[in-house]
């Protein structure tokens, strides 16, 4: 994947995030019951197929984007940058 | 500064600061939210989803039998935590007393005694919860720094509470006074972590039921 | 100064034996001391001499002096209060001027290092300390001056002990407690505003039975009297465990007599004998009268927020607070939301479709 293709792919997820998504990744606690619905996890044990994890780089987009706290947190360089090898996960 | 000061600085000026960042900090979270809009849905709607969404809101209060029946232990613990602290917070005589001075209006206080076994199990549940967060393989990949500050601030305000009620540990002054510091740090805390969940769980669940109304499915 | 010791002032008094054993036995039980002691007491009593005493009064308003003087006739505690040679106090004395600062001065000379010096009321350091001053000397200087010879110091009051009223904000004489200027010699803190007298008379009980101070807390308060809050010895803390409040002065609960926690009572963060010794010969006391505790013994209690404001409730105006923190929540809020809603907009619009050759591993 290229570095524009990248670039593309971050794109599409911010304009894809919504009020729906943004509630969703806002009251996560981390609880991980998710991985008990999803087949993957299930036949894998494998949890980086939880599914919470499976939308993270869309949850660090939306922190990053459209929440202050990320944003302050971006710019002191803090936040776990989305890059190619985010999405080659 | 003496214990007396301390509990001055805590019940004026340090409540102050906390209850601004707390209120507006919560402000901000939920309009940053709100403010993305909606994506317009295109099909036509096969059902209601005013009800859908209200039915989600009261639905989701009650476990899912089928993750249930995997993970019954840390459910159960999440009901008697949850519950555990509401109590503690809204039926304490003294807690109900601060509600009312906002509020305005007051309600009836459980005694102390059942105050004081709550707060206990309410404390043996939150240790119990991070047992379950560092053994369950799932919970702590997912655990980032936040969920463990999450959770001890808000240990420290059933614990201190505990401890104050009791008279242990400190002389009961300086208890209360820590008490409140740690109260006010939980509502310090609250806006910039997981913990926005106490406002926002309403909004997810009720998106999430929106969409299932609309679809016609059930959520 | 005669020579009698307390025994022979006593029955020169019509005090009986009995009289005299029960008054040790309240004393004993006061302190909290063992019954074996109360023999011991006795003895210590009976052979003591009059120990001289000198009282300063500094920026305080002669209720401790009041306080002091309500504990006697015809109790017997009067009669300790006999039995201490009180050479200056310029309340009681009936010399006036000159012969009264004589007095003192001759009192120092033929008793250093052995008198008792108690103060009531603050001294204030604001202006050279020129606030308060008994007969051209000013208090901070009259409280060095005597200290000096002094065996022990008892601060009387609130105000001697921790500052007290003069001391609350904004504190315009800049006044201080004892405490604050003489650090060489032993300091027991009497607080209260006023002492309850059995607790002022005790400690000087204390002080001639065993000829040092009782055991104090880390603020030198006698532990005896300060070591458990009002709270935990009051008679109404069944009603507080049941969760039953008064929520006003003349509410249901207030006539049956429930907690006044809701109603300002700072009983919980008050050390002192009031629920146990009581006021006017164990008549009563502020809670048993109704009205909730204001703290008068803990230090700084003038600036702890309103005496009718619960200890759980801040004393600021938290109603004004929530309403600037949501005013200002929803100005950030709104800039926060124009923000994003750009930014999602722009997103909108620069989103490109995405082609299989973007997800392409090779490319």
């Amino acid at each position: 994947m290229s570095a524009p293709s990248v670039e593309k792919g971050i794109q599409f997820i911010k304009a894809q995030i919504d009020a729906p998504i943004a509630s969703f990744f806002s009251a996560c606690v981390h609880c991980g019951l998710c991985a008990e619905a999803c087949l993957f996890f299930t036949e894998t044990g494998d949890p980086k197929y939880t599914p919470i994890n499976k939308v993270e780089p869309m949850r660090r987009i939306w922190e990053r984007e459209f929440t202050l706290f990320g944003r302050l947190k971006s710019a002191v360089g803090l936040a776990k940058p989305v890059d190619e090898d985010t999405f080659a996960e | 500064m003496d214990a007396n000061e301390l509990l001055a600085w805590a019940r004026g000026p340090g409540f102050d600061i906390a209850l601004i960042i707390f209120v507006a900090g919560m402000l901000l979270r939920l309009l940053e939210v709100i403010s993305l809009g909606k994506k317009p849905d295109l099909s036509a709607p096969r059902g209601s989803g005013v009800e859908g969404g209200l039915r989600t809101l009261l639905a989701r209060s009650l476990p899912r039998k089928a993750v249930f029946d995997r993970e019954p232990l840390r459910i159960i613990n999440g009901y008697v935590l949850h519950l555990g602290f509401f109590i503690v917070l809204f039926m304490y005589g003294p807690h109900i007393a601060l509600f009312q001075s906002i509020l305005g209006f007051g309600w009836p206080a459980l005694p102390s005694g059942v105050i004081d076994a709550v707060g206990a199990i309410t404390i043996l549940s939150l240790v119990a919860a991070l047992v379950f967060r560092l053994n369950n393989k799932v919970m702590r990949f997912l655990s980032t720094g936040g969920d463990y500050v999450a959770w001890a601030v808000t240990l420290l305000p059933v614990l201190t509470g505990y401890l104050a009620y009791n008279h242990l540990l400190l002389p009961y002054t300086t208890m209360l006074a820590v008490h409140l510091l740690s109260v006010e740090l939980l509502m310090v805390v609250a806006p910039f972590s997981k913990l926005t969940h106490m406002f926002s769980f309403a909004m997810a669940r009720w998106h999430q039921g929106y969409k299932a109304g609309q679809r016609g499915v059930e959520s | 100064m005669d020579d009698l010791t307390l025994s022979e002032r006593l029955r020169q008094r019509g005090v009986s034996r009995r009289g005299f054993m029960k008054f040790c036995a309240a004393t004993a039980s006061m302190m909290a001391l063992p019954p074996l002691m109360i023999p011991k007491i006795a003895a210590a009593l009976e052979k003591a001499r009059r120990p001289s005493v000198i009282w300063l009064s500094f920026q305080e308003c002669t209720g401790c002096t009041e306080s002091l003087t309500r504990s006697h006739a015809p109790t017997i505690e009067g009669l300790i209060f006999d039995h201490i040679s009180l050479d200056y106090h310029h309340t009681l004395q009936a010399a006036a001027g000159d012969g009264a600062e004589h007095a003192r001065e001759a009192a120092m000379k033929e008793n250093w290092g052995k008198y008792i010096l108690v103060v009531d009321g603050s001294i204030p350091l604001g202006e050279g300390g020129n606030y308060s001053a008994i007969a051209g000397i000013s208090n901070l200087h009259m409280l060095k001056e005597v200290a000096e010879g002094a065996a022990a110091i008892v601060s009387v009051g609130t105000c001697a002990a921790f500052g007290g009223l003069p001391m609350a904000k904004p504190n315009p004489t800049g006044a201080v407690a004892v405490s604050d200027i003489i650090k060489d010699k032993p300091i027991v803190n009497v607080p209260g505003c006023p002492p309850i007298p059995t607790v002022i008379t005790g400690v000087l009980a204390h002080f001639l039975t065993f000829g040092r101070l009782p055991e104090l807390d880390h603020l030198h308060r006698p532990k005896v009297f300060f070591g458990q809050s009002i709270h935990d010895r009051c008679y109404r803390r069944p009603f507080y465990e049941r969760g039953q409040f008064a929520e006003t002065f003349d509410d249901e609960g207030a006539r049956k007599g429930w907690c006044l926690f809701k109603l300002g009572c700072k009983g919980p963060t008050t050390y002192n004998a009031c629920a146990t010794a009581k006021w006017n010969q164990g008549t009563s006391w502020p809670v048993e009268a109704g009205h909730g505790c204001i703290g008068c013994s803990e230090p700084r209690f003038w600036d702890a927020g309103g005496f009718y404001q619960a200890l759980s409730v801040p004393h600021t105006k938290v109603g004004e607070t929530v309403l600037t923190a949501g005013a200002a929540g929803l100005a950030i809020g709104a800039a926060a939301a124009v923000l994003n809603r750009k930014r999602k907009a722009g997103a909108v619009e620069n989103r490109e479709t995405i082609t299989v050759k973007d997800l392409s591993k090779e490319s």
